[in-house]
């Protein structure tokens, strides 16, 4: 049996449903000796500001069972270096290219939406309401709708691309941060950044990492990401939404689309593994076809009551 | 010296327990030969825990093989020191720029920053300088030639390895011409730092930052630059000119 992986993501073909996750595979090509990223469904850079952000001073990572926390502070060249810099390489992979992206008020968040959205290069965008690593922005965003939905209809107001918004865990109810996103006119959504945690060296009596706490990543978040996905789905059927959280085997993708992710993102899997994506491809499809499933499209949410 | 980066699951050809705490692991690679001081990001079939692969510094390299000395006692290195012959281990390198090929080279180490000096010297000579807690830290690893100080003094002088390249310097007479390459513990890189600073010499130190992925995706290896901001451990060394690096 031949498996068709192709998926379509509002509007956007992917001819699988596998991404990386922001802030995991570089700004451009840096993963590119390790693995031919054009068997990618598409790529995402890692946040991209107007202006550079030099990041978090030292420790920045530090390793919890299963996971990883990080608190890079979003460092990133802006806007401008990102174009001239690491975008060309992109544009000749040949797979859709989604620029994440953020600010630091909602002002410059519309203006790194309008200047990315200038490049021919770049396929969609998805807005960063979520990081919880810096004091000035991301947490405001994406924990208030209040907040959310004016700054995604801004942002919806300055594109024609395609808009994903990546929505943060650490909210009492993701559906109400989903419906603002979706409200303010997301295109898709992106469920989830990291859980915010914190580690703490017994010897010098420091949280941990440097600021004091972290975004959370890896295997040990994949079940709550899971239930996340599982949520919105539930509450939005109609909302494309991508899948992202603990994911290092095929058998996870599916259960991402299963919970209802038309597509999904690999990310601390790639830090653990740089070829990892190859792998979890491989594994996804003989998955399927050893599952009997020809269409992967066709399981999306089929883990819900109800579902066929 | 930037080589080829690659990732490849390699099989262990030969593990030595040079100490309680002293791992050496042969493995068979296909990747590009390593430079010194030059690194690979190594990680067994252990499961999710602990998740990241470790970085370790090349003891030596070869068509084929590349040789890790180590120091265990964390979570990640004791578990790639139960590694024995034939056994996978994931190895993604050579990673990072390595030492600089200089005229004159004296290698500073201090304690297990040890092996890409030791590397080094091999491939290229140069004077070395071993200062290490207690004699039992060699580990046999001493070699003919080397000048070696120990904390307690129960081997060579009693002193540091900075102690060493002090009184080499008193000896040296003007114009000084040596490059000092280093790789130990931060203040002892910072003491001889400033030693070279004060005669006028180039002196490059290795850093060992955390790192997630050690391939220049995550950038969680941040150091803090004299210059301010960051550089990154991994893509941008991890040797560094002395000057440029807060120590």
């Amino acid at each position: 049996m031949t498996v068709d992986t192709s998926v379509t993501l509002a509007g956007v073909p992917l001819k699988n449903p596998l991404m990386t996750a922001s802030g995991t595979s570089g700004h451009g090509l840096e993963l590119s000796p390790f693995f031919d990223l054009s068997i990618l469904g598409a790529f995402v850079t890692k946040g991209v500001s107007m202006a550079p952000r030099a990041g978090n001073p030292p420790p920045r990572l530090q390793e919890t069972p299963a996971g990883l926390l990080n608190a890079i502070g979003l460092e990133n060249p802006g806007v401008a270096a990102f174009v001239a810099r690491a975008l060309p390489g992109l544009a000749t992979l040949g797979i859709p290219v989604v620029v994440n992206c953020f600010g630091e008020d909602p002002e410059k968040t519309v203006a790194a939406v309008e200047a990315l959205s200038a490049q021919a290069a770049v396929t969609a965008l998805e807005l960063n309401v979520s990081c919880p690593n810096v004091k000035a922005g991301g947490i405001a965003f994406g924990t208030d709708p209040a907040v959310l939905r004016p700054l995604v209809a801004a942002c919806r107001q300055a594109t024609r691309l395609p808009l994903w918004v990546k929505l943060s865990p650490n909210v009492t109810s993701i559906v109400t941060m989903a419906d603002a996103a979706l409200q303010g006119g997301a295109d898709a959504l992106t469920c989830v950044n990291t859980l915010l945690g914190c580690d703490i060296d017994v010897r010098r009596r420091r949280f941990l990492p440097s600021p004091g706490r972290g975004g959370l990543s890896g295997p040990a978040t994949l079940p709550v990401a899971l239930l996340k996905v599982a949520e919105v789905h539930r509450a939005f059927p109609q909302a494309p939404i991508i899948g992202v959280g603990g994911i290092r085997r095929g058998e996870d993708v599916l259960k991402y689309l299963l919970a209802g992710a038309t597509a999904v993102q690999i990310g601390t899997a790639i830090l653990v593994e740089p070829t990892a994506p190859v792998r979890i491809l491989n594994e996804f499809t003989e998955l399927c076809e050893g599952l009997g499933i020809s269409r992967p499209a066709d399981v999306i949410g089929a883990a819900h009551p109800g579902q066929p | 010296m930037e080589t080829e980066k690659s990732y490849e699951l390699c099989r262990v050809r030969e593990r030595r327990v040079l100490s309680p705490v002293l791992i050496s692991l042969t493995v068979e690679t296909t990747a590009p030969v390593a430079a010194p001081g030059q690194f690979a990001m190594l990680r067994g079939p252990w499961g999710d825990a602990p998740l990241l692969p470790r970085a370790i510094s090349y003891h030596d390299a070869g068509p084929g093989w590349a040789r890790f000395l180590f120091r265990t006692g964390g979570p990640g290195t004791d578990r790639l020191g139960r590694l024995v012959e034939g056994d996978p281990v994931a190895v993604a390198g050579p990673l990072g720029n390595g030492f600089p090929v200089v005229q004159e080279p004296w290698l500073v180490a201090g304690g297990i920053g040890l092996p890409p000096l030791a590397f080094y010297r091999r491939r290229f000579g140069g004077r070395l300088f071993w200062g290490v807690p207690t004699r039992e830290a060699t580990a046999g690893l001493a070699e003919e030639g080397w000048a070696l100080a120990s904390d307690d003094g129960t081997l060579g002088v009693r002193g540091t390895a900075v102690d060493l390249v002090a009184a080499a310097l008193q000896k040296v007479e003007a114009p000084l011409s040596p490059t000092v390459l280093s790789c130990g513990p931060y203040p002892m890189m910072a003491a001889l730092a400033r030693l070279c600073a004060a005669h006028e010499i180039p002196c490059f130190v290795s850093l060992e930052g955390k790192m997630a992925c050690g391939v220049g995706v995550c950038c969680g290896c941040a150091h803090p630059a004299k210059a301010g901001g960051y550089v990154h451990v991994c893509e941008e060394g991890p040797v560094f000119s002395a000057h440029e690096v807060v120590l």
